[in-house]
């Protein structure tokens, strides 16, 4: 099968210091990613870069053929790559619901012309509030649908998070940390919903973790990342088992 | 105070208050919905207001076949003249204004946002609007072929001398200034109450995210900015025509933030808060004015247009104080889809 993502040689720097050196990764349809390496390796350098947050200095990303590093991040948006991001960054002044209803891509009532006639796009927003609750169900917000997303729990946030790339309809989704904050029942309630998904809806993942145990035991491939380049990838029988892995995080 | 005198004080307060209601809801729009620190407010309203007084005097002339000078006692009579002759013609003139003002607004609007668009940061804008606005108050106040620098530019005719009677025009030019703040009013809820004001939001909430998840916050910003300015453009040559008279120096950057303190009073991000803040503060600052004749006529010497300078700062700090969301805090915008979803939790609840 053809691969989804390619990033090519990717090089990214901050004032000198080297977050990706020369980076190759390849995703395939279908599968969940890891990505794992110790603080500072480029994990989420490399999300940026892909989502077009961060521009790179050298090499490009190829998503579904077509190269993406050089688009804004809206439009890789709408290519179908989302992502969650490591610390919340919610609509603080709104509510989970809204929060919850706004990825949704080509909203007619979000176009300025389109808004002043309510016939163009209460159908559909109405339909998105199925969609919402349904989310919301999934993930036990339900009590918090009409909080502020500011009054909310830290580990609720990250739901949110997570919530909200359910909502976007992608190809591709970049978790960064999904479990990051949040109690070990719900951290497992996490990955079984995104088994779920992937299964249902045939998305990608690719998930930066640092709970090895339970994104071993659900990804289908991993990459090992030190100081901005790949050092070991494979299966996670292999990756677990490469020498490599201890020599990264002990320094041994 | 006899009758006729408080109907004229509540007449032009009104006038005052739907002036400052547009521009309310223009700095609510850019500024509670979308998060655009709009510093040069002033500017926005000033070209509209210069606009008012330039096509007037210009077209006066050019009807005239004359080239006074449009600072001249010559000239002012001919606007008035030319008025009395042709009774249809103040109104086509303020029809156009009102094309002119809004159109200039967008304008300028568009290239100072284009001038900042490369930088991220939301206040860069805010202080080259800001800056933007004073520069052009004192060009404007000192190159006199616009309004006339720093005498003002006098006898801009009422729209509707058509009408005769001095009275009946004047409030017909009311009435007018009343409907077209009740559309601006009908018009900004109408498209915020909708998807776009909760994308809107999402942009001024948190930028990255919103970029992420496909919304446009460049883009957007600057339209709701061009949408914002023409609003104030409105305004000023609402105010043009009611005074009858511009002068560049009515427009400091204080009337800019007599406009923030409008909308932060009212309530950010809300209409209703805009409605309440523009009231109170157009109070505020015709109460001051009324209070000074009244106590003038009572001989009592006391300056009372200080007054309103401390009765706002106090006022905002109250604000800020005990209800630092405004006197009518923020909503959820409950489009259909929201108010299904309240709806459930409800009927969960029970």
């Amino acid at each position: 099968m053809s691969d989804l993502l390619v990033v090519d040689r990717v090089s990214k720097s901050f004032k000198g210091l080297k977050a990706l050196d020369e980076i190759s990764i390849n995703i395939k349809p279908g599968h969940i990613y890891g990505i794992i390496g110790p603080n500072g390796s480029g994990k989420t350098t490399l999300f940026n870069i892909i989502t077009g947050v961060l521009k790179p200095d050298s090499g490009q990303v190829i998503f579904d053929g077509r190269r993406i590093d050089v688009l804004e991040p809206n439009s890789i948006y709408n290519l179908g790559i989302t992502r969650s991001f490591q610390l919340p960054t919610l609509w603080l002044n709104m509510s989970v619901a809204e929060n919850l209803m706004l990825p949704p891509k080509q909203q007619v009532g979000e176009n300025l012309r389109k808004a002043f006639f309510k016939k163009a796009w209460e159908t559909q927003d109405m339909q998105l509030s199925d969609m919402v609750w349904q989310t919301l169900e999934t993930l036990k917000l339900k009590q918090v649908a009409l909080n502020k997303s500011s009054e909310i729990s830290g580990g609720q946030m990250k739901l949110i998070e997570l919530g909200r790339t359910m909502m976007s309809n992608p190809k591709l989704v970049l978790l960064d940390e999904p479990t990051a904050g949040v109690n070990p029942a719900l951290a497992l309630e996490i990955f079984k919903i995104i088994k779920e998904i992937k299964q249902s809806m045939g998305l990608t993942y690719v998930i930066i973790e640092h709970r090895y145990d339970m994104l071993f035991a659900n990804a289908d491939y991993i990459y090992l990342l030190n100081e901005g380049k790949v050092v070991s990838e494979g299966s996670p029988e292999k990756v677990i088992n490469d020498p490599v892995l201890a020599e990264v995080y002990l320094g041994a | 105070m006899d009758f006729n005198q408080l109907i004229s004080i509540i007449v032009s307060t009104a006038n005052f208050y739907a002036i400052w209601l547009i521009l309310s809801l223009s700095l609510n729009y850019e500024y509670g919905y979308t998060g655009i620190l709009n510093f040069g407010k002033v500017l926005f309203f000033s070209l509209g207001a210069y606009s008012s007084g330039f096509l007037a005097a210009n077209l006066a002339n050019i009807m005239a076949g004359v080239s006074f000078d449009i600072c001249s006692v010559e000239a002012v009579q001919l606007r008035l003249d030319l008025a009395k002759a042709v009774p249809q013609l103040p109104l086509l003139v303020f029809v156009a204004s009102l094309i002119m003002g809004a159109a200039l607004s967008a304008a300028v609007a568009y290239l100072l946002y284009i001038s900042t668009s490369r930088i991220k940061e939301g206040f860069v804008l805010g202080i080259i609007l800001l800056s933007a606005g004073e520069t052009s108050r004192i060009v404007v106040r000192n190159y006199e072929p616009v309004v006339c620098g720093y005498h003002g530019l006098v006898g801009i005719p009422n729209p509707y001398t058509a009408a005769g009677d001095p009275t009946t025009a004047s409030f017909l030019l009311s009435i007018t200034i009343w409907v077209i703040a009740g559309v601006a009013f009908l018009f900004i809820n109408k498209l915020t109450a909708t998807p776009y004001g909760r994308k809107l939001k999402a942009i001024r909430d948190n930028e990255l995210a919103a970029d992420i998840y496909g919304k446009k916050p460049s883009h957007e910003r600057r339209k709701v900015l061009m949408i914002g300015s023409a609003m104030a453009g409105v305004a000023g040559v609402l105010y043009a025509y009611y005074l009858g008279f511009v002068a560049a120096d009515d427009f400091t950057s204080l009337k800019t933030f007599d406009i923030w303190v409008a909308v932060m009073l009212g309530g950010v991000g809300n209409h209703l808060g805009a409605v309440t803040g523009s009231l109170v503060v157009t109070l505020i600052d015709r109460g001051t004015r009324v209070l000074r004749v009244f106590l003038a006529n009572l001989s009592i010497p006391l300056e009372t247009l200080y007054l309103r300078w401390i009765i706002v700062g106090v006022l905002m700090l109250l604000i800020l104080m005990y209800r630092p969301a405004g006197i009518i805090p923020e909503k959820s915008i409950k489009t259909l889809g929201l108010l299904r979803i309240i709806e459930r939790i409800k009927r969960e609840k029970t």
